[in-house]
């Protein structure tokens, strides 16, 4: 029984500021409940602003004196929602969190220059990472006020075309400490900037080089890198195996390596790039060659080898089977749109390969429930399986599905299964993303097998699925709490019922319903705001 | 010393029980294995050997009351325990927390102030359940918290995610609160200067109209931050002659001020696009023009309203028409239970 309310004592007296601090730490989950709480009286309202370090404002008018007045001590700055961020409004954030600035995002932002990086950069001595991206009109000079922050531990320039080796190099020479560099599609930075980079910091430990022109002159330098883990070479065109057959360094820290349309190379090329290369733990390989047995053999130098991405390749028959024989045992495959993957290969690769835990077969258009039968199998610890558009694949095959119940995430997006595809499915209670777009098979019936047995679910997709009813949708709102994300396009026999019953739906930050035939006005009413409705007939 | 270890031994195994003394001053015996499951007794019992008799117990935290005592002593009794699976422990932990919300603060100070911390994070998580789901009213009612906040602090706009008209209506109609709860304290406070670019502006247009020099700095600073509007000031200063029309046309550029921010305000509603600061600098640059809005700015303005109703998906002019006669309506009816319940919402 509960006591008569005691209404003289403020009941969070008995706490210490260390104890409320904590209970704000396990309301982080929660935007609304911190809100709620700062909102409710001075004391919180200051209390919440204190201990708050991370800001992420809708709006430039969030920024104005009184915000800076109050949040005084935030390290990391969004400005992703704020477009309209310019060089005055750099200059006087950059004042107000001079001591504690260490972050900001300005990825999304258009109208500062030089000139508030320049502040920006003086200002806040403890700067170590800043986002630039999107930003093709910057120019050197917006380098050189960037490189005055001298701390910089990560820097991302990506789509700063506008930026060259002038800029690059006053970057490298004077933040020495840099550890992460997004260099992607800096078109007019070249082997001498990129080259620098690699001479000057070298405590680099991920660089990513997409879209440069570079050759393999500056490869010799980045391959001395001794921290260098990840790099990411996606579509350097100028980077062939008769100038990789030159290079003498090899990087042995190097954990992952991107050489994702690189159609230049080839395996000869990878193995002079990835010589010593022991820890090698991640290759993505997508669109860029031929798997050969020679690819084969080259990869079987990596012992720690778990993750392998041959997307959009050109699989002959038997690399595709040499894939199998690797000395490492693979945790990652990802063998979407590649050609030459059959019954014939794949069950040979998932039965080598018994620890896999993702597999993507999306657009594996020859496969049929044999291979399905032989991954599971197989694969009992498969947590990824993403087979869109595997339309030869019957729908017996997904009964074998309901076999791996460690099952997370799960793409049958247009293909043949059917409801009692789905009451196997079932079976995998820790589904949390289930992705059944395009399938003209299911019902109701179906859907409530999985609303009845996968309560952890968090995606659903039900893309033009147009059995479906309002029927399956209740009983998926139901018996699935915890959704964050709903994609209910285009079926027309959903109605105004359906989005009743998802206000149950505590954490649902996202709801698909173009094409449905639901009311606008009644969206608003039923739903919390932070559902985003796009294009409802009205 | 191994002697010394032996005496100090013995003791402990003869006495299985230590005593503890809560702030009211009563004293109690507990079992020995039990207390020291909390950090604070068990330094006290190994470092400085106290509580091994009734004369010099183990005084406690002032925030550990007798009943809070015996609840954490239930809770160390429990999971103390070697062997117990982690699905009872949970069970005990779900069943321990149902209690009033006083005594979940008060058990949660205590259970601090003893270092218990596996039981701190059972409590501290019970209470930001607690608070999770909630309005700032109804934390206000279930933690006793006093209504101390300023009316602009709780008018904060609300989120406005669906692009729905009521709610950009709704954070209009906030704003326009937040300014006249602003003026009103500006009035109240007139000797207290606030960082605001209107304050800042009407200031320089006073003085300089005032004709007194300020402090070398401050002049400074304006000449380079504004170096329009020193030039429109100039002209100004050069048209006029008498001080009662110098006075007239003060009021006036400060109406023009206000109506300019009103601009600013629907334009910043309209869209998010580059241009919005780039009409408000304008605005401020052109805020002392004594004849109105500046014709390409007010065509740009009417551009900007175009696209606004076209977004809205309805005729501009009757929207406004029945802005107008609805306003008094509207405006009584977001300040009673209809206000809450979009404050409700929001929460």
């Amino acid at each position: 029984m509960e006591q008569p309310p005691d209404t003289t004592t403020n009941l969070f007296d008995h706490l210490s500021k260390e104890l409320l601090y904590t209970i704000l730490d396990h309301l982080n989950d929660d935007p609304f409940a911190r809100k709620s709480l700062s909102q409710s009286c001075k004391s919180f309202h200051a209390l919440e602003a204190t201990h708050r370090t991370s800001l992420k404002p809708r709006r430039l008018e969030f920024l104005l004196p009184k915000t800076l007045h109050r949040y005084r001590s935030i390290s990391h700055l969004d400005l992703t929602l704020c477009p309209c961020v310019d060089d005055a409004t750099l200059k006087s954030l950059s004042l107000a969190w001079h001591s504690s600035l260490r972050s900001i995002d300005l990825s999304k932002s258009r109208l500062f220059s030089h000139v508030g990086l320049s502040a920006l950069a003086v200002n806040c001595t403890c700067l170590v990472e800043i986002d630039l991206s999107n930003r093709p009109d910057l120019t050197d000079l917006a380098a050189k006020a960037i490189a005055e922050a001298v701390n910089l531990e990560r820097l991302c320039l990506g789509r700063c075309k506008g930026i060259t080796d002038l800029g690059i190099g006053c970057v490298a020479v004077r933040c020495s400490r840099l550890r992460h560099v997004g260099l992607r599609w800096c078109i007019r930075v070249t082997d001498f900037g990129v080259g620098l980079i690699a001479i000057k910091c070298k405590e680099i430990r991920s660089l990513d080089l997409s879209y440069l022109p570079i050759t393999e002159k500056c490869l010799h330098h980045i391959l001395q890198l001794e921290h260098l883990e990840d790099l990411v070479l996606e579509h350097c065109l100028g980077i062939e195996d008769h100038g990789l057959a030159t290079l003498q360094a090899s990087c042995k820290s190097m954990k992952m390596l991107n050489l994702s349309k690189c159609q230049n190379i080839g395996h000869i090329g990878i193995a002079s790039l990835t010589s010593g290369a022991h820890n090698l733990e991640k290759l993505i390989l997508s669109s860029s060659l031929s798997v050969t047995t020679d690819l084969a053999k080259c990869l079987q130098s990596f012992p720690r080898l778990r993750s392998v991405k041959l997307d959009s390749c050109l699989g002959t028959k038997s690399g595709l089977k040499a894939i199998g024989n690797l000395g490492a045992s693979l945790k990652e495959l990802n063998l979407s749109k590649c050609v030459g993957v059959t019954d014939e290969n794949l069950p040979f690769l998932v039965q080598t390969h018994k620890d896999l835990e993702k597999l993507d077969i999306t657009c594996c258009h020859t496969i049929t429930h044999a291979s399905i039968s032989s991954l599971t199998n197989s694969c009992l610890r498969i947590t990824s399986l993403r087979m869109e558009s595997c339309s030869l694949v019957s729908r017996e095959g997904f009964l074998f599905i309901g076999r791996c119940q460690l099952l997370e995430e799960l793409d049958v997006t247009d293909t043949e299964i059917d409801d009692q595809g789905l009451q196997s499915i079932s079976r995998c209670t820790k589904l949390s993303c289930l992705k059944l777009g395009i399938c003209l098979m299911i019902t109701d019936d179906g859907l409530k097998h999985i609303a009845s047995s996968c309560s952890k679910l968090k995606h659903l997709d039900l893309y033009r699925s147009s059995r479906i009813t309002d029927e399956g949708i209740v009983a998926a709102a139901l018996g699935c709490p915890s959704l964050e994300v709903v994609n209910i396009a285009y079926n027309n026999n959903i109605t105004d019922t359906s989005l009743e019953s998802f206000s149950k739906c505590q954490k649902l930050e996202l709801l698909k319903s173009e094409g449905a035939l639901v009311f606008h006005q009644r969206v608003s009413q039923i739903l919390l705001p932070s559902v985003s409705i796009s294009r409802c007939w009205t | 010393m191994s002697e010394i270890d032996m005496a100090v031994i013995k003791p402990e195994m003869m006495k299985p029980y230590i005593w503890l003394e809560t702030s009211d001053g009563s004293i109690q015996q507990v079992e020995q294995e039990i207390a020291m499951y909390c950090p604070l007794i068990c330094q006290e019992i190994i470092q400085k050997g106290m509580g091994s008799s009734k004369s010099c117990a183990i005084c406690l935290p002032q925030r550990v009351s007798p009943v809070t005592l015996s609840l954490i002593l239930d809770y160390c009794r429990f999971h103390q325990v070697p062997g117990r699976s982690n699905k009872e422990r949970k069970s005990y932990d779900e069943k321990f927390i149902r209690m009033d919300t006083k005594r979940l603060c008060e058990l949660t100070s205590a259970a601090d102030s003893l270092q218990l911390k596996p039981l701190v994070d059972l409590t501290s998580r019970a209470l930001a359940r607690i608070i999770e789901g909630k309005s700032p009213e109804e934390i206000r009612e279930i933690f006793h918290l006093p209504d101390d906040l300023t009316e602009e602090e709780k008018l904060e706009p609300l989120k406005n995610t669906t692009d729905d008209p009521r709610i950009r209506l709704l954070n209009r109609l906030y704003a326009k609160k937040r300014k006249e709860l602003r003026e009103r304290e500006r009035l109240k406070n007139v000797e207290v200067e606030e960082e605001h670019v209107d304050e800042r502006s009407v200031d320089d247009l006073l003085s300089f109209i005032n004709g007194n020099d300020g402090d070398p700095k401050e002049v400074k600073t304006s000449k380079n931050k504004k170096k329009n509007r020193r030039k429109k000031e100039q002209q100004q200063k050069n048209s006029s002659l008498k001080e009662a029309s110098e006075v007239n046309k003060v009021e006036v550029n400060g109406q023009s001020i206000r109506h300019q921010s009103a601009e600013a305000d629907r334009i910043a509603e309209t869209s998010n696009s580059h241009t919005e600061d780039v009409f408000a600098h304008r605005e401020f640059d052109d805020g002392d023009i004594d004849d109105g809005i500046d014709p390409a700015l007010k065509e740009k303005i009417d551009r900007e309203v175009e696209d606004f109703a076209r977004r809205l998906n309805s005729d501009w002019p009757e929207r406004m028409q029945e802005l107008l006669s609805s306003g008094q309506e509207r405006k009584m009816m977001l300040f009673t239970p209809n206000g809450n319940s979009f404050l409700r919402r929001n929460a």
